[in-house]
């Protein structure tokens, strides 16, 4: 996805920054919800939402409409920032001998609302791999069609929704079970 | 371009889920049998985590701004070493991609200049240096070293002259040091010595006058009683600008007596570019041809008085033999004398006319402003070559280390992914 940062301008300055008002718009919620439920933490998910926001205004013009969607390149520009902020965790962790930050419990809690079958698909979840639960965050949280998706994380999009739909039978079995 | 993995074409039936999920999540009806697939797909919806309204309204106040907060709000630094700091800091915290431009920008620079530098020669536009003239010029007045064909002269010089020459006055120059082979013998004065002369004149002319030139020559010797002794005139293109466009070489033989107002004249016909006069002192040769002749005319003397008082016939036969040696001894020393003579009367002159296409008087046209272009563009190519020589495989080591380093950072955003 680095490659959509060198692209050259499309469109004047001003249009860019209106694009880019649009796009902050649109993609506020899923953005900061696709990280958070990449990283779980809440508070590192508002940072590298705001760093990738920031990133792409100061990049807006270099934004190529040819290599995917403005949606897609503001997610791409998101996961290395949620990928970078994992790195750093995880060379934090390394030097103190310390657990990274799941923050799960940060998470809304409400289990004495939601069923059986709810708690089995939060424990399902919880139990997925970072690549696995970064599809979901992409496909459930923000929203993005299969075709961003594959964009976002550099695979086909056929690749992509083989990819899902595999994580989504996995989290299916694992409610079928408890049901 | 990230690596992909090799995945199967999705079958019929996941791409039908996928489409139903992507309908439950819009909220559209799902087939029957997929109820339960939409059902997970408004449970995972529902798993999103919302936006704290607090975190909400800064990141909007930052966007609004356009993000100008951060380095608006900070203090700017006082003393130098807090400006050092900071900057320090913006670039460690710049993206290396960020500073590639301005280093290769400065480093092309630095290659360009240096070469400029290095060519600095070439670029001076300073005027070629002319090879220094041995020969001694009629205008220059400098001292220089005559030319080897003015010490050619072997027959002359008898291994012991020594040549002098004033400057462009050689016509009257003077031996210093005569070495005379006898001796005991009183030495000559300096009034009665025999110097053989020789002269070497350039003249350059323009290439439709070399003909005139030529004849003026011819005309020069004429009036002054001389003669050639071998010319030649070659002629080429009077169009080409520059170039050497024809020559002409005589070999003359003038009056010692003459030989002033003869090379007055010559120089009178062109521009003189060099000449250089040479004086050599041939007394010795004159005496000794002198003593030869005065011993042989009283042997031979001697031997016809001798001669007169013979008796026998074999007697007057040995003393005509010795007279007949004698004499032929005498005929070559007269010979001797004579050519001496004829050194010292007849001065030789060699005179080499060029053309060299229209002199520079200075001015500056059109044609000399597309010589320049041509210069200024043939150093500005070389310039390039060279800095290209240098930045090409500088550029190639850069590219292939960023793209070894992206791809490093790739596969490292992409383990962390694996280990989280």
């Amino acid at each position: 996805v680095e490659q959509v940062l060198a692209a050259p301008a499309q469109v004047a300055p001003s249009d860019s920054e209106a694009a880019f008002e649009a796009l902050y718009r649109d993609s506020r919620d899923d953005l900061f919800a696709y990280v958070a439920g990449l990283l779980r933490d809440r508070h590192a998910a508002e940072d590298v939402t705001a760093l990738a926001f920031e990133r792409a205004y100061r990049r807006r013009s270099r934004f190529d409409s040819d290599r995917g969607s403005r949606r897609a390149w503001l997610f791409a520009i998101a996961r290395n920032a949620a990928l970078d902020e994992l790195r750093r965790r995880r060379r934090q962790a390394e030097l103190s001998r310390e657990p990274a930050d799941e923050a799960t419990s940060e998470m809304p809690e409400d289990a004495a609302e939601v069923g059986a079958r709810r708690a089995a698909l939060r424990e399902a979840m919880s139990a997925l791999s970072a690549r696995e639960r970064e599809l979901i965050a992409l496909k459930f949280f923000a929203g993005l069609s299969n075709a961003e998706i594959a964009s976002v994380i550099g695979v086909s999009e056929s690749n992509a929704g083989t990819r899902l739909h595999r994580v989504v039978t996995k989290l299916r079995e694992a409610c079928d079970e408890v049901a | 371009m990230r690596l992909r993995e090799r995945e199967p074409e999705p079958s019929a039936e996941v791409e039908r889920e996928l489409r139903a999920l992507d309908r439950a999540i819009a909220g559209e009806p799902v087939p029957a049998d997929l109820t339960g697939l939409a059902e997970l797909a408004r449970e995972l919806r529902d798993e999103r985590p919302d936006v704290d309204a607090e975190f909400a309204a800064m990141l909007d106040d930052r966007v609004a701004s356009g993000f100008e907060a951060d380095t608006a709000g900070e203090e700017a630094p006082r003393t130098g070493s807090e400006r050092l700091s900071r900057l320090l800091d913006r670039l460690r915290a710049m993206p290396p991609r960020r500073l590639l431009a301005p280093a290769g920008t400065a480093v092309t620079l630095l290659v360009v200049v240096s070469v400029v530098i290095s060519q600095g020669d070439e670029l001076g536009g300073d005027e070629p240096v002319e090879p220094v003239q041995t020969q001694q010029g009629t205008e220059s007045g400098g001292e220089s070293a005559p030319p080897p064909s003015a010490l050619e002269d072997s027959p002359d010089t008898d291994g012991r002259a020594t040549q002098v020459e004033p400057g462009g006055r050689g016509s009257e120059a003077y031996l210093v040091a005569p070495e005379v082979a006898d001796a005991g013998a009183a030495p000559t004065p300096v009034s009665d010595r025999k110097l053989a002369q020789r002269v070497d004149m350039t003249l350059s002319t323009e290439p439709a006058e070399l003909r005139d030139v030529a004849d003026g020559v011819l005309g020069v010797v004429d009036r002054h009683g001389g003669f050639v002794v071998n010319s030649s005139v070659s002629t080429g293109d009077p169009g080409s600008r520059g170039a050497d466009t024809g020559r002409a070489s005589f070999q003359l033989k003038l009056p010692a007596r003459e030989l002033q107002a003869a090379l007055g004249e010559l120089s009178d016909l062109a521009h003189v570019s060099a000449r250089t006069d040479g004086t050599v002192d041939i007394t010795n040769r004159f005496n000794s041809a002198r003593s030869r002749i005065d011993n042989a005319t009283e042997e031979r003397d001697r031997l016809l008085r001798k001669l007169e008082n013979a008796v026998t016939f074999n007697e007057r036969r040995a003393i005509r033999r010795q007279i007949a040696v004698v004499e032929d001894e005498l005929e070559a020393a007269q010979d001797a004398l004579a050519d001496a003579q004829q050194r010292v009367k007849l001065v030789p002159v060699a005179v080499t006319v060029t053309a060299e296409g229209e002199p520079d008087d200075g001015s500056w046209g059109i044609g000399d402003a597309i010589d320049d272009a041509g210069n200024v563009l043939t150093v500005a190519a070389g310039v390039a070559l060279v800095s290209a020589a240098v930045l090409v495989p500088l550029a190639l080591v850069v590219a292939l280390l960023a793209l070894g380093w992206r791809a490093t950072l790739r596969q490292r955003r992409e383990r962390a992914l694996d280990a989280a």
